[in-house]
């Protein structure tokens, strides 16, 4: 455990000094962060400048809940997005022999290799939003709050990173796409609005078979208190059955990974 | 004990004609064509510790799907395997931690990282301890004359650069079994010489177990003394090169130099002549009883200077594919 936390650091470390090389880049990636997360705040204050609440989320609390999501966003852009979009690649050109024939587990290597640094960065106005919204809503900080809230948060990451991974998977069967991102981008959008203003079927489709929704809402409602402690169980359990699962897609995928010729 | 031990094994690929596009590969998912290359079939062969086998064979003749089933990158499809005691596709870290695969073709070094910092992952990896780290990366860096490349980004390097790094991170762990799957291609003539040399020294210097495929008979005469040929996922030769030039060529080539001029027709029927002067002729004579023939050209004409030569290995190996590409 303590060889793998050291290697991911290491694993950064590469990354920082790679971004440094490319700085135009890092801008470039900074600056459409920033313009996609305005977007987003602006397409709330227009919303809410024609109806009081949504789904009986007050404008405060929305803010709070696209805070959160563009957090969880932003973190899972910073440690998975590179991963991932390499993944049907690494595939397709045999990229993938040199995790297998190394003494580190493959998949951490495989999925946690590369960071975007500057995702980091652009966590700063998502902060700001959280603290704004808190203001607004006039609710303090306790230590229960923010503890639990970075719990949850933590857990809505890995339940990102389970079903990110599990579409990247797909890889395995459908060799020659790179669509798969895009997938995923869509389906966590869903998660940027209030749960209640999804009906029956797409609701229930985003809470129990791709669980995206709650990954968001829990930390919210955990701290602005209205969350039942089933709703954090649900997600504990959630995780856990992510990551076995996905483990044992990631085998079988292995067993049917041919490489590539030379 | 064998170092590596091989039975049966074989590697049947099963892929799918697809065109490309997420509906078509959705489609290709309930209606496929397959299609399957029984790339090995059946190979067997035993490695011991410390040799330097050569393993070669035409293009697409599985060569390295061989390598990639002993490295663990791919699973058998039946057939058994053990390197240093594991098989190979469970894959313990035990295993990974004691043996390299070097791919020509494909880098394993971080691209745009100085060659350093894939080094210091390695280290990482395969838990090296510091000072046995510094002492190897002097070593090889010193044997590979590789100093000033370590601070450059890797898609700076030239090929020859790069395999020498791409060599020395596969080497910092002291692997006991190390696979070079082309190690030399691309390289240019000296490069290739340098590498050649490396490989033989460390194979002396370390008592590594190497298994080498390349397609440059100077690599193989200069290094294996033992060579396994494999066409079509067949094993047809697995002994010393020598050995093979005997399976193979029926004759040997003799050159002779006269005291004074001779006629073809005082040479005798046995010797196939395949060039000739008065004064100089080289012939092809049966291997079989080539002593005995040789002492009767010896005692027959007047011979100043004689020699009996093997055909040269390239051209051998050459006859081998060309008389085996043959449909029976
Ligand atoms: N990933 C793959 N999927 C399907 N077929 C493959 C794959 N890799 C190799 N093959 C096929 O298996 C056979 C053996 O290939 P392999 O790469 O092992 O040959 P090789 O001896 O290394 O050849 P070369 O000298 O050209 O490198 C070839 O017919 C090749 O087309
Ligand atoms: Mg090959």
């Amino acid at each position: 455990m303590q060889r793998y936390i050291r290697l991911f650091f290491r694993y950064l470390s590469t990354d920082i000094i790679r971004e440094a090389e490319f700085r135009g880049g890092f801008f470039l990636l900074l600056v459409s962060n920033l313009i996609e997360f305005t977007v987003t705040v602006a397409f709330f204050s227009l919303l809410y400048g024609s109806v009081p609440t949504v789904g009986g989320w007050s404008y405060p609390e929305a803010l709070f809940l696209v805070a959160t999501y563009s957090i969880i966003g932003n973190l899972s852009g910073a440690f998975f997005l590179r991963n991932f979009a390499r993944f049907s690649e690494y595939i397709r050109t045999g990229l993938l022999d040199t995790f297998l024939t190394k003494p580190v587990d493959a998949q951490f290597a495989a999925t946690l290799r590369y960071h975007a640094i500057s995702n980091l960065i652009s966590l700063l106005p998502s902060v700001a939003l959280l603290m704004i919204s808190l203001h607004r809503l006039g609710l303090t900080i306790t230590v229960v709050n923010a503890v639990g809230y970075v719990l949850l948060l933590v857990l809505g990451l890995i339940i990102v990173y389970c079903l990110w991974f599990a579409i990247s998977l797909l890889a395995f069967w459908l060799t020659q796409i790179n669509e798969l991102q895009e997938l995923w981008f869509s389906l966590y959008d869903f998660a940027r609005y209030p749960p209640p203003i999804y009906d029956g079927g797409v609701r229930i489709l985003f809470t129990f078979v791709i669980p995206v929704l709650t990954v968001v809402a829990v930390p919210t409602e955990f701290f602005l208190e209205h969350t039942q402690p089933a709703a954090i169980g649900y997600n504990v359990a959630i995780a856990a059955t992510l990551l076995i699962v996905t483990r044992l897609l990631w085998k079988v995928g292995l067993r049917r990974y041919a490489s590539a010729s030379s | 004990m064998p170092i590596i031990e091989v039975r049966d094994l074989s590697k049947t690929y099963t892929y799918h004609r697809k065109a490309p596009g997420l509906w078509n590969s959705v489609k290709s998912l309930f209606k496929r064509q397959t299609l399957t290359t029984e790339a090995v079939k059946r190979v067997s062969f035993t490695v011991e510790a410390g040799e330097l086998v050569g393993f070669l064979g035409p293009n697409g003749a599985g060569k390295t799907t061989t390598l990639k089933m002993l490295a663990g990158i791919l699973y058998p499809t039946t057939g058994e395997a053990r390197v240093l005691g594991y098989v190979p596709w469970e894959r313990k870290a035990a295993y990974q931690k004691q043996f390299s695969i070097v791919m020509g073709q494909k880098n394993q070094l971080w691209w745009d990282l100085p060659a350093m910092e894939s080094f210091l992952l390695n280290k990482e990896i395969y838990e090296i301890p510091e000072p046995q780290f510094k002492e190897t990366l002097n070593e090889l860096t010193e044997l590979l004359d590789l100093h000033e490349v370590l601070d450059v980004q890797v898609r700076k390097l030239s090929l020859g650069q790069r395999m020498k790094a791409e060599l020395t991170a596969a080497l910092l762990h002291r692997p006991k079994v190390l696979f070079l799957d082309e190690p030399t291609i691309g390289l240019d003539v000296v490069a290739q010489q340098k590498m050649r040399e490396f490989i033989k020294a460390y194979n002396q210097q370390q008592k590594t177990t190497i298994m080498l495929t390349s397609h440059y008979m100077e690599d193989v005469a200069a290094l294996a003394q033992r060579v396994i040929i494999i066409d079509r996922g067949i094993i047809f030769y697995d002994g010393p090169l020598t050995g093979l030039a005997a399976k193979v060529h029926e004759h040997k080539t003799v050159r002779m130099t006269f005291t004074k001029p001779v006629a073809a027709t005082d040479l005798p029927a046995f010797a196939h002549i395949i060039e000739r002067t008065p004064t100089t002729a080289t012939v092809r004579i049966p291997r079989k009883d080539s002593a005995r023939r040789t002492a009767e050209m010896l005692k027959t004409l007047p011979i100043d200077d004689i020699t009996i030569e093997e055909e040269p290995i390239d051209d051998v190996i050459r006859q081998v594919f060309l008389n085996h590409a043959q449909p029976a």
